[in-house]
């Protein structure tokens, strides 16, 4: 159901926005990812271990719904995966470890993670072969965003977060030696990922915001590894975006660490009490991409009533360019598939330059 | 010193050693509180719980963070561990209510659920915790062996949150007066409306206020 009114491509329509211009219209895409298994027909454990059916599902979902750009997203154990981390496939939910069994079981066991190399991993293979089935069959029209889960986050899914909070406060220095490593294996797989030729490279550093940890304790534990990573995006060529769905997101010390393109977003950041004040804040520092939430708007909400959030908030967010409309997260895998249409209708119908207040 | 100047000195250093997340501080007043012979029962509420409250109040202003809430956790179930089995409940009031806790089938996120049990417990509630991963049918099961006037069920995901909808709908076919209460990342307080629950809680410091308040509501009944 691509529309057709349109003149811009997708891809033109999100450089314009980084480029904080104005397009024909607000640039669009619901952040469809594991849903865009159910468009081709196949199961989510195919869709997340199988690389050419995952670039087939997300081929017919673009082409269903439209999107200006389209995210690699696919779980959050990519990476931990890779490092031996035990894993669950269902066959209709995201992928995830066996939480009962996690590979760090000690605080020691930090130490005995060794460096792996991502070009030989099998799924952060599946991430880069993914992103360049999806580049070559969409890439020149459309924008696409490959993701890097941060390292803390990857610790998270081979410790336990709880765990992994607690040797944050107890055991700093454990968990930033394990953080080196890891770091060095991301690298390698931006490096991977940008031959390629994807246009951006999503980081995904969740532990930056005030659901989880104080900025201090995200900068000290996180931050200077994000520098690199932001740094070695862009040295491949890939813009560096990133993402974080978590509530007071700190804008202020992720902007500082990586000087992104763009943050996708869910919740207002920590520093900014409306949308008013976050567009006149870092509008023009950052392009802004969110932020409709996927639950419930897009989980339970009628098209009409999504329609009516993306308009809310490209009154706000989409004047003077700078701004991508999306889903603050993913889109819920088991959603109605129709609010992701919803929202590239909106784009199409509220979202025209200038914008009419 | 007086013994009432003593106490307090110990239930003091029980609530600081909480909110400043020192477990020995609080391993060594609770022993105290038990040594000297003083009141475990006030030594919980007076000093543990008194503590953790003040932790809720520094995590709704963003002073502290999960990471310091845990360490807080940890601290309080060190005294807890201590002073509970010394509990003598004779001449009280009886417990506030009794909780069947768990996370839902499909979903393993239980750092919510871990925060919300701790402020049932030093409630004062009886907390039968599940765990994550938890089938429908075991909440009602629990429900109805333990006869608990509150079910409180949690979920991360907005595939696992369907569950929510299946069990409050078994849960209450076989006891309508039951309470049930949701939490997690994806719920709002319009998806607890929506599915039938009877309340919402979006943190843990406003888990246990909740659950107050639907207990009382029940017993209204």
């Amino acid at each position: 159901m691509a529309l057709k009114t349109e003149q811009m491509t997708g891809l033109e329509r999100i450089v314009a926005a980084l480029q904080h211009k104005e397009a024909d219209r607000v640039p669009a895409g619901p952040l469809v990812c594991g849903a865009a298994r159910r468009v081709y027909g196949i199961t989510y454990d195919e869709w997340a271990q199988d690389a050419d059916l995952a670039v087939q599902s997300m081929v017919h979902a673009h082409k269903l719904i439209g999107m200006d750009g389209v995210l690699m997203l696919v779980d959050l154990s990519i990476e931990a995966a890779d490092f031996g981390q035990s894993m669950v496939y269902p066959i209709e939910d995201t992928p995830h470890p066996v939480y009962r069994d996690p590979i760090l079981k000690s605080v020691e066991d930090y130490a005995k993670i060794e460096y792996i190399d991502p070009r030989k991993a099998k799924r952060m293979q599946h991430m880069v072969k993914y992103t360049d089935g999806v580049m070559k069959a969409l890439g020149k029209e459309t924008g696409v965003m490959s993701f890097v889960y941060g390292p803390l986050g990857i610790l998270s899914m081979m410790r336990s977060a709880e765990k992994l909070f607690l040797d944050c406060m107890k055991h700093p220095e454990a968990v930033i030696a394990a953080e080196e490593v890891i770091t060095e294996v991301l690298l390698e797989q931006i490096r991977a990922l940008g031959e390629t030729g994807v246009h951006a490279i999503v980081l995904d550093t969740l532990f930056a915001s005030g659901s989880i940890m104080s900025k201090q304790l995200w900068k000290k534990m996180e931050g200077p590894f994000t520098t690199k990573l932001a740094d070695e995006c862009r040295k491949v060529g890939a813009l560096p975006i990133v993402h974080n769905c978590g509530n007071n997101v700190y804008f202020d010390v992720q902007i500082e660490a990586m000087q992104p393109a763009a943050i996708s977003f869910a919740y207002l950041p920590d520093d900014c009490k409306t949308p008013q004040e976050l567009k006149e804040k870092y509008g023009d520092k950052v392009c802004l991409i969110g932020y409709v939430p996927p639950s419930p708007d897009m989980m339970m909400h009628s098209p009409e009533q999504v329609k009516e959030i993306c308009r809310e908030e490209i009154q706000v967010l989409a004047p003077g360019g700078g701004y991508i409309l999306s889903t603050g997260c993913e889109f819920p895998p088991n959603g109605p598939l129709l609010n992701a249409i919803a929202m590239m209708e909106a784009a199409e119908e509220y979202g025209r330059y200038p914008i009419v207040q | 010193m007086a013994s009432d100047e003593r106490k307090q000195e110990l239930f003091k250093e029980l609530k600081e050693g909480v909110i400043e997340y020192e477990e020995d501080r609080v391993t060594t007043a609770a022993q105290a509180v038990l040594s000297e012979g003083f009141d475990a029962y006030e030594g919980i509420m007076d000093g543990l719980a008194a503590g953790m409250e003040v932790v809720g109040e520094l995590f709704d202003q963003q002073e502290y963070f999960v990471p310091e809430v845990l360490m807080c956790a940890d601290a309080l179930y060190a005294g807890l561990d201590i002073l509970r089995p010394h509990v003598n409940m004779e001449g009280r009031e009886a417990v506030k209510g009794e909780v069947v806790i768990g996370v839902v089938e499909g979903d393993v996120h239980d750092i919510g659920k871990n925060l919300v049990k701790m402020m049932f417990e030093v409630a004062g509630f009886t907390v039968h915790d599940l765990g994550a991963d938890v089938p429908i049918d075991e909440f009602v099961e629990k429900q109805i062996s333990t006869n608990s006037d509150i079910v409180a069920l949690s979920a991360m995901m907005t595939t696992t949150m369907m569950g929510m909808k299946k069990a409050i709908v078994k849960l209450k076919e076989k006891n309508p007066n039951v309470m049930i209460m949701l939490g997690g990342a994806p719920v709002t307080g319009e998806i607890a409306d929506m599915f039938g629950a009877d309340g919402y809680s979006e943190n843990a410091s406003n888990a246990v206020s909740e659950a107050i308040k639907m207990v009382g509501a029940l017993r209204r009944m």
